[in-house]
């Protein structure tokens, strides 16, 4: 009980900010800029949220953003598990240092990579009017590709993947192998289907990630039909000004599709007993 | 299992090769695009997208494919530094002044005098519109979206402290008044917090903009644009940062950062003498109609220089554009009168033909009379390619000096020696 | 660990190659060529338009720019803080909320949305609730009769505003991932343990804990990793300031690249960022490791 209270408590401290947030959509510009903070406005004006979608072409930014993010996250777990089980549970030569260089991948800051990935994104051979050397055309510069291919190179996944594999009993394996199944059957068989919390955790942290990714849509989307829901949010900013009200609406709306991933997601987390069937 | 693996490949690999082909040809042959790319954002978007849309209808064989950017400098900065690296430049860019220098100096920006000097217009435009934007002597940039830092004032403030709202021709003409004003009307409470400033000190970087034109009021040149050096250690600009500073001190203002112009304590209403951008104004007018009787502008303060701050959006061709004709074409359709005064009315951008300047004057008397004071005798950022550089050792010695941890004459010393000694390092110049 | 196997042993398993290869045919072509590109880059001097070789002079100039070294320690400061932090709360939320509590669901959802909530609506709203006259949290403090700080415009308390808004910003985060590894604890050791007479916290110290050293592990390096590349809260809420208490390396790359076009000075400065990271990883790598193929039987 006392734990209910408590964590209630800090829930409500977690929620806060967010609280402001939702107030803030709700309030007229003069008094998000009141001289004394306003909490509660006057009146609930729920206008802003109508008016924040008028504010371009927001059903194609939202399907963008979907399309980017499941493809991104589908592909990701297929080549994600795949590398994470080889990792953790296959022997073979240069394995453990193989792995470290994937690692090397998420310590370099992204701001450094970002300008060779575009040259590298604008002279793919054969996409976007380039020919056969990549010359040209535009590559995959302002397309879909563009965005899906670095998201889904990064290595967190994979990282993810492997300690959890690695925290399986060997018992499995050994009793799989007995039964004469090979390295591959026993990752079908039997990894995957005990994997759910782990799936449902990348789930839910991918499709955050790659949600709310911005500066990297920034430099390589051009054209206002490829936008992405991030992008999109800058419309209310000017170079002096920022219509907070319409911002924080439109944040709200952008919030809700990876609210309700996590909370099918999560459900899975409840899921996936390693040990059924390994009794002592 | 296995199959949901070996499925979900072939829907991928089909995914992939579908999306692999599209992207962008290069057009046909009769008829040329124009890029044009401009930071944009809250209401100016529908503006600039259309305008293209109307250039269109009078050159058919023009087309123009705009592309709005976030208006924040760096984002821009990342936009254009890859899209230079991936030959896809923008033929016509809305610049910002700063980038004059730091991009005109690379090279970036194609050098328009050849086509302005055979512009029959060009005698009608203001002449910062055509000044400000050289690096070197040679003309980089266009000015058509002047951004002065006017110093409005609230009449109702100054009612209260029982001083009378002058005209702007008794208002404030040196720094001492402008000092006494901003004394007088700081309203603190109980236990001595500032809850109305007198006059709004900005304490965080980056300031150089707030800091510039006192220096440039006294005299000191800042930079030095012809021999490309700093010029801070010049008496006039030490005396103007010590004395700020020693106001900041008085504490008459709220601390606040200036590239937050919404949340100065004057856009607020907790600020009784602010200095802020027009553009600023313009926006506290759309969400509250009624304040704008109640704030009058204080003119260009003159101490040993009659100077404000007054910054410019520019239009640049790219250097490595293969459309500069047509690129021109649409910049002077921008520059006509009709687009100009259209600019005005929708977005309030002020007019720079000078024969437009009797009709700005008209439709709102008080505040059009001071941007055009404040444009007519303004200074924006200097021109030079370390411009960002600078801007870092500035903002550090105005927090310095500000918050007394060296006096304004040593700050600025060793702000100037540590510019110097980096320019040296990173061989920039 | 790090040990290669002898070829012909029974367990070598060649076609851990084609598993690893869809993955590692994406992190080639847009991870690792790019870090090597930068690391070419960061022996010239690189504006995007002229290029010339200058050998390790970036690296020389770092040892003097005094803004890269005040980066490297309020980046060091910020990390170790927001880690422990981060990490010691989502681990007790975690456990608090993997037993059966009404409410559950939402509780977890509800330390979750912050992660979920995009940096620039989330900064701005701690903007103004660090507001020094009005903000909430000098109101809150009030309430308990502490003083108000001028938190992000105070050269003191502006990297520690900043921490709190990132532990918050990530419990969620390292939350979800420690339910997921508390759900691979198999249920019949803590059984063993009740029958034993263990004691909750018993429990915990000697199950718990040691069954989550992988994930641990995980949470630690990662950890360590995106909170050294700390920057959209930097860049929002305080831009470096001020006096520069709050710049943080990828602050600092980030200026060096894209405004004052520095390109290789700022890849001189990124690669310095992964050999730290990398160095301290590598300790992890070795002393964290231990008893990682424990069999549980």
């Amino acid at each position: 009980m006392i734990v209910t209270v408590v964590m209630g408590i800090f829930s409500l401290i977690m929620l806060f900010p967010f609280l402001l947030m939702l107030l803030t959509s709700l309030k007229t510009m003069k008094e998000v800029l009141a001289p004394r903070f306003i909490l509660f406005p006057s009146e609930l004006v729920w206008h802003n949220f109508a008016e924040a979608m008028t504010r371009g072409n927001w059903p194609r930014y939202f399907f963008n953003s979907v399309y980017v993010t499941a493809i991104t996250v589908i592909v990701s777990l297929l080549f994600n598990s795949l590398a994470g089980y080889a990792f953790s549970r296959l022997r073979f030569r240069g394995r453990d240092m193989l792995f470290l260089i994937t690692l090397i991948g998420l310590m370099i800051p992204p701001q450094v990579n970002m300008l060779p990935v575009f040259v590298i994104l604008k002279n793919i051979p054969l996409a976007g009017g380039n020919n056969l050397l990549g010359r040209g055309g535009t590559g995959w510069l302002d397309s879909y590709m563009g965005l899906i291919a670095p998201y889904v190179a990064g290595s967190f996944g994979v990282f993810l993947f492997r300690q959890f594999y690695l925290n399986f009993p060997k018992a499995l394996d050994d009793a799989a192998l007995i039964d004469g199944l090979g390295k591959v059957r026993i990752f079908f068989r039997i990894y995957v289907p005990l994997s759910t919390p782990v799936i449902a955790t990348l789930i839910a942290l991918k499709t955050t990630h790659t949600w709310n990714e911005f500066t990297w849509p920034l430099i390589i989307i051009n054209s206002d039909k490829m936008k992405t829901v991030q992008l999109a949010l800058t419309a209310f900013k000017a170079e002096t000004t920022v219509e907070w009200n319409l911002l924080m609406a439109a944040t709200t709306l952008t919030i809700l599709p990876l609210v309700i991933t996590f909370l099918i997601a999560q459900r899975y987390f409840i899921q996936g007993i390693v040990t059924t069937g390994i009794k002592g | 299992m296995q199959r949901v693996f070996v499925l979900s490949f072939v829907f991928i690999i089909l995914l992939v090769a579908l999306s692999w082909g599209g992207g962008q040809k290069e057009a046909a042959i009769e008829v040329k695009t124009v890029t044009f790319w401009f930071p944009g954002g809250a209401g100016q978007e529908e503006y600039f997208n259309n305008v293209g849309k109307e250039f269109e209808v009078t050159t058919p064989n023009i087309k123009v494919a705009p592309t709005v950017l976030p208006p924040d400098s760096k984002d821009i900065d990342s936009k254009l530094n890859a899209a230079k690296l991936a030959g896809i430049f923008p033929d016509v860019f809305s610049a910002y002044l700063v980038f004059m220098g730091t991009r005109g100096a690379l090279g970036d920006f194609e050098v328009l005098d050849p086509y302005i000097a055979q512009w029959p217009d060009k005698s009608d435009i203001l002449q910062s519109a055509l000044d400000l934007g050289r690096y070197k002597g040679e003309t980089v940039g266009l000015g058509f979206f002047p951004a002065p830092k006017l110093v409005p004032y609230r009449k109702d403030f100054f009612r209260e402290a029982g001083l009378d709202p002058a005209e702007p021709q008794k208002a404030p003409t040196s720094w001492e008044e402008l000092a006494d004003w901003g004394r007088k009307l700081t309203v603190r409470d109980a236990s001595g917090n500032v809850t109305r400033a007198g006059l709004d000190i900005p304490s965080s970087t980056p300031a150089t903009v707030f800091i510039e034109p006192w220096m440039r009021q006294n005299g000191s040149m800042v930079i030095d644009e012809i021999n490309l050096k700093p010029s801070w250690t010049d008496p006039g600009a030490v005396e103007a940062l010590q004395f700020v500073a020693n106001l900041y001190n008085e504490n008459v203002s709220i601390p606040h950062n200036l590239q937050q112009w919404m949340e100065h304590p004057f856009s607020k209403g907790n600020g009784a003498i602010g200095f802020l951008l027009a553009s600023v104004l313009v926006n506290m007018y759309n969400n509250d109609p009624a304040l704008k009787k109640e704030i009058g502008y204080i003119p260009v303060p003159e101490r040993k220089k009659k100077v404000s701050f007054c910054g410019y959006r520019m239009f640049t061709i790219g250097a490595d554009s293969g459309v500069k004709e047509e690129s021109w074409e649409f910049i002077k359709f921008m520059m006509t009168d009709e687009q100009m005064w259209k600019r005005y009315q929708e977005l309030k951008i002020a007019p720079v033909r000078k024969s437009l300047q009797e009709r700005f004057i008209q439709d709102d008397p008080a505040f059009n009379e001071s941007q055009i004071e404040y444009i007519q005798y303004g200074k924006g950022k200097a021109v030079t390619p370390w411009t960002t550089i600078a801007n870092k050792y500035l903002s550090q010695a105005y927090e310095e000096a500000l918050n007394r941890r060296k006096t304004a004459r040593q700050a600025l010393i060793d702000a100037e020696a540590g510019l110097l000694e980096e320019l040296k390092k990173f061989e920039i110049q | 660990m790090f040990v290669s196997r002898r070829r012909n042993r029974i367990n070598y398993d060649p076609v851990g190659y084609l598993l690893i290869t869809p993955f590692y045919l994406f992190f080639l072509a847009f991870i690792f060529v790019p870090i090597v590109i930068n690391l070419l880059l960061s022996f010239t001097k690189f504006n995007l338009r002229t290029i010339d070789f200058i050998g390790l002079r970036n690296y020389a100039n770092l040892f003097t720019d005094s803004f890269f070294l005040i980066s490297l320690r309020n980046t060091a400061i910020y990390t170790s803080f927001t880690l422990i932090f981060t990490m010691l709360l989502s681990l007790l939320a975690a456990v608090f909320l993997n037993q059966k509590i009404f409410g559950k669901s939402f509780f977890r959802t509800c330390f979750f949305l912050p992660h979920v909530t995009s940096m620039v609506a989330v900064s701005m709203v701690w903007f103004w609730m660090y507001e020094p006259s009005h903000g909430v949290v000098n109101k809150a403090l009030g309430l308990f009769g502490i003083q108000g700080k001028l938190w992000l415009y105070d050269v003191n308390w502006a990297l520690p505003a900043i921490i709190i808004m990132s532990v918050w910003k990530y419990i969620g985060y390292y939350m979800v991932i420690y339910l997921a590894g508390l759900q691979s604890i198999p249920g019949y050791l803590y059984e063993a343990a009740t029958v034993d007479g263990a004691s909750a916290v018993q429990k915990f110290f000697s199950i718990t804990v040691p069954m989550l050293r992988p994930v641990t592990f995980f949470l630690f390096v990662t950890g360590v990793i995106n909170n050294f590349n700390v920057f959209e809260q930097v860049r929002i809420l305080t831009d470096g300031g001020p006096m520069n208490s709050t710049t943080t390396v990828v602050h600092q790359i980030y200026i060096r690249a894209f405004t004052d076009f520095l390109m290789g000075y700022a890849s001189s400065q990124a690669f310095l960022v992964l050999t730290i990271v990398a160095f301290l990883t590598l300790i992890f790598f070795k002393y964290g490791q231990r008893g990682v193929d424990t069999e549980v039987v």
